[in-house]
């Protein structure tokens, strides 16, 4: 019968698991749907306005004219000047090369912690496994950003302190999530058939195990993406992590904070809608990406 | 027998907390010192000479063992004493005290009213599933998701103070010169409430309405998302078929509807109240509110070490203490897990 | 021959899934005569629940009604007002569902589902609702309806959980009980209990009950009629014993000779006597 199954069949459908011959990327190219393709479109936009804008703009980004200092929005200045002479146009443009920087290494590094430490005590139900659990557990009991901000403070206002501070506040998150998926994709039959015809454990690791507990974490990265973004903003907002004059996201919104209360938006408006842009374009992705596994789970 | 019951449960929550509350300040004690190496040249700076490091050092106590100093941290927490900051030369626990009500009354004030729009708006669009209210929220909450927090607290003291001027500007629980409430616990609000000095208390409301929407603008939208699809999941369930089928009324399947949604959502808060902690340290700044959140930055600005660390702990504690809450909730809430 | 308590005329249905329109249900008609128990019967997906689903108008989410006519009594269902239906289920018509775990609310009591239920269609006060809660469960069979009234459905065994069910169907009297699956879900013990339950209900009563069912052995044991349904379609209808012991129909054959139809040639035979 080719009718649509009624709603309901959604929740009793039984956990369909991918076919194990297929990759996420190979899914990926097969379904791309308009989240997917907007998110990653504003993602490159950005990367790649973060070097066409400075070079075609008649201002340097981290170059100061107190001369035009707090100038409202002109053709001159389409964003505008804060008090130091800096031409937020340039500078939020510029920002991403920082901020995206940033967050790509100190998540990524994250998630690879955690996919490498998930996969391992997912397999082996050694001390070691059982250690680093309980040691995610205590850590994601504090508040993911006052952590980040106490370590980094903590640490020192170095840029690879910050990536290492991202890097230890993300790690816990891919270590639950790959963790419970190889948990359940080890009792698959394919895996045990895998086994049982004598693939060896790195083989069995690499070729089946992993590219079937990918799919959450990747889901999940693009989301720590978008947090990550307006964590490292937080922090310097705070004055911690980037400072002055780098031109980043956070540390622009500060530099206008005081003026807010006298009518000078434009320099924390601006570099606060940049930063929302860039949050929404990493949360699409991670929306498209669920959206393609849906679509290959119904 | 069923209060008995609930107490033996609560005394048995209590004692799993002990273990994970240890948890927390070794965690906290090895990854301040992790980040931080030796607090004493932190607070001495980067200019200063052996011997002030040396005095430091021996003034904090940071010149013995790692492991000695560790089991003293344990033994000062247990006792409450966070140590004395270095700043306003007070314990930590003094001065954590002081200021904790404030956020508190923020955060908790901020999750209640996000918990209240957040299940409306989330059933509402369960209720209209595909039609257009459902797309203006899911569109909403979605945009709303990447929001930095504290921008909007800016964005919104620019339009309400300076545009409008129907809001107060950044100057904290209680303005200057206005009319305070007896000081009580330390949340203004809370203290003008019980102390029943109405005009303290309108004071307060005028104060806090404004940080208080920046958290709640916020912190509707991811509520309002898993409200909607667990009430779509509830809505889909063969209970409310069956209720339909018995001609209950819309209005009554819309409660169904809404209770069933509940326990993943009230799971949800046990994580969401641990992130408005960490959005409290930025909207308290934008607002110089004057809350623990506050002073922990404060702390950061002139490295008081003590001071870090025991708001670190602080949070970290209350993060427990609500999952024990939490978790309390969702038994009272749901009877297929009780006892 | 009086006017019969149900009668559904030349019902078409379609649902509308996300790209396409596929037609679930086309011509159906069936009756049910007054005391009598009609069975609906045919393989998953032939349109049995969807035919019960369109009768009392809760069709899924994409469903229409393209034709036809659904009577109760001299009523028109398909023309009436949203309130006005909603009368009509659960005061002139009862629904019993498969999954009796599941179509209990989990949240609350089975008195206070009951209760809200008597809200939404009687007058009654607190005592009066009750007293009504505890007589239709003991009229389900229920000996100890105190406790189970104040239990939660979780607490309940499959089979006490489907007697809360069609207790809380006849609350407000109801004509017409439509089971849709009733015992699909429950142990092979408890099917047979529940089954001898409506049957007993429906003569008791004298209700008229539509029960749906794959299972012909059911149909053999209980019903005085049967509609026999294929691919959304009635394919052969009539008395229970004409239609099983001289199928017309090739797929009805197909049916019978893929069940095991003892009852029909031993000792108990068919409702139709009783």
């Amino acid at each position: 019968m080719n009718r649509p199954a009624p709603q309901e069949s959604r929740t009793s459908a039984a956990p369909v698991l991918p076919r194990h011959s297929e990759g996420f990327v190979r899914r990926l190219r097969r379904k791309l749907n308009p989240p997917l393709l907007w998110g990653a479109f504003i993602i490159i936009a950005l990367a790649v306005g973060a070097y066409v804008v400075p070079a075609i703009s008649q201002f340097g980004a981290e170059v100061a004219n107190p001369r035009e200092a707090l100038e409202p929005p002109s053709g001159r200045h389409p964003f505008g000047t804060d008090r130091s002479g800096f031409d937020i146009f340039v500078r939020v443009f510029q920002a991403p090369r920082i901020d995206l920087t940033i967050v790509v290494l100190g998540v990524g590094l994250g998630a690879v912690i955690g996919t490498v430490l998930g996969v391992v005590t997912g397999f082996s139900r050694r001390i070691m496994g059982e250690l680093s659990m309980r040691v995610a557990d205590v850590v994601q009991a504090f508040p993911l950003l006052i952590l980040a901000i106490a370590l980094v403070a903590l640490g020192g206002n170095s840029l690879t302190n910050v990536v290492f501070v991202l890097a230890f506040v993300n790690a816990p998150v891919f270590l639950r999530l790959i963790r419970s998926r190889v948990l359940t994709v080890r009792e698959q039959r394919f895996i045990q058939a895998a086994v049982a015809l004598g693939n060896s454990t790195p083989r069995l690791v690499f070729r089946h195990v992993l590219p079937n507990s990918l799919g959450p974490a990747v889901v999940q990265f693009g989301i720590s993406m978008g947090y990550g973004i307006l964590t490292l903003a937080g922090l310097a907002y705070l004055g911690v992590g980037v400072q002055l004059p780098t031109a980043e996201w956070g540390s622009m919104i500060l530099s206008g904070s005081s003026y807010i209360t006298t009518g000078q938006w434009w320099i924390s408006v601006f570099p606060g809608i940049f930063l929302a842009i860039a949050v929404f374009a990493f949360n699409l992705l991670s929306e498209g990406i669920e959206q393609v596994r849906e679509v290959h789970i119904r | 027998m069923r209060a008995r019951q609930w107490a033996w449960l609560i005394a048995r929550r209590i004692l799993f907390m002990i273990p994970i509350l240890f948890g927390v300040a070794t965690a906290t004690f090895f990854m301040t010192r992790l980040a931080g190496g030796d607090p004493a040249y932190l607070i001495a700076g980067p200019f200063a000479t052996e011997e002030v490091v040396a005095s430091i050092q021996a003034q904090l106590g940071t010149d013995r063992p790692l492991g000695e100093q560790y089991l003293e941290f344990l033994g000062d927490t247990v006792q409450v004493d966070l140590g004395t900051s270095l700043f306003t030369d007070r314990p930590v626990t003094t001065d954590l005290a002081d200021r904790l009500p404030a956020t508190l009354e923020l955060v908790v004030l901020a999750l209640g009213f996000a918990l209240l729009f957040g299940l409306a708006l989330g059933s509402y669009a369960a209720h209209r599933r595909g039609k257009g209210g459902d797309r203006a929220v899911r569109i909403g909450s979605f945009s709303a998701l990447s929001v930095p927090d504290f921008w909007l607290g800016l964005v919104l003291l620019f339009f309400f103070f300076f545009k409008l001027g129907v809001a107060p500007g950044p100057t904290g629980q209680i303005p200057p010169g206005g009319a305070a409430p007896r000081d009580i616990t330390g949340a203004a609000l809370f203290d003008a409430m019980i102390t029943l000095n109405f005009e303290a208390f309108r004071t307060a409301l005028h104060q806090i309405w404004l940080p208080l929407m920046t958290m709640v603008l916020i912190f509707t939208a991811p509520i309002a998302r898993l409200a909607r699809s667990a009430a779509i999941e509830s809505l889909t369930s063969d209970a409310i078929l069956f209720g339909r089928a018995c001609g209950l009324p819309k209005s009554r399947l819309w409660i169904y509807a809404t209770r069933g949604a509940l326990p993943p959502v009230v799971t949800f808060v046990g994580i969401l109240f641990s992130v408005l902690l960490g959005s409290a340290v930025l909207v308290e700044t934008v607002f110089s509110w004057g809350g623990a959140a506050q002073y922990a930055v404060n702390a950061i600005r002139v490295n008081d070490f003590p001071a870090i660390q025991g708001f670190v702990l602080v949070a970290g504690a209350f993060s427990v203490g609500i999952f024990l809450i939490v978790d309390l909730m969702y038994r009272v809430i749901d009877p297929r897990v009780r006892l | 021959m009086t006017q019969p308590a149900l009668s559904v005329e030349d019902l078409s249905v379609e649902i509308a899934g996300r790209d396409s329109v596929a037609t679930v249900l086309t011509g159906v008609g069936l009756t049910l005569e007054k005391g009598r128990m009609h069975g609906l019967v045919g393989e998953t997906g032939s349109g049995k629940s969807m035919t019960a689903r369109s009768i009392i108008r809760l069709l899924p989410p994409g469903g229409r009604v393209t034709s036809g006519s659904v009577r109760l009594g001299n009523r028109q269902l398909l023309t009436l007002d949203p309130k006005e239906m909603r009368e009509v289920r659960g005061v002139s018509i009862g629904m019993v569902f498969q999954n009796p775990r599941t179509a209990l609310y989990p949240m609350t009591t089975v008195e206070t589902q009951m209760a809200n239920v008597l809200k939404a269609h009687l007058d009654l006060d607190r005592a009066e609702r009750s007293a009504r809660i505890r007589e239709r469960l003991r009229l389900v069979g229920i000996d100890d309806e105190d406790r189970i009234a104040r239990s939660y459905p979780h607490e309940l065994s499959g089979g006490l959980a489907q007697r809360a069910v069609i207790a809380t169907a006849l609350l407000c009297d109801p004509e017409v009980l439509i089971a849709d699956e009733p015992t699909t879900g429950l142990d092979a013990t408890i099917q047979r209990q529940i089954l001898e339950l409506i049957a007993f209900l429906q003569s008791e009563l004298s209700l008229s009950v539509l029960i749906i069912t794959h299972d012909l052995g059911i149909i053999a044991q209980y019903c005085h009629t049967v509609s026999v349904m294929h691919d959304g379609r009635v394919v052969e209808d009539g008395d229970m014993r004409q239609v099983l012991l001289s199928p017309q129909h090739d797929y009805t054959r197909r049916l019978i000779a893929a069940s095991d139809l003892r009852e029909l040639h031993g000792e108990r035979v068919a409702g139709a006597d009783r």
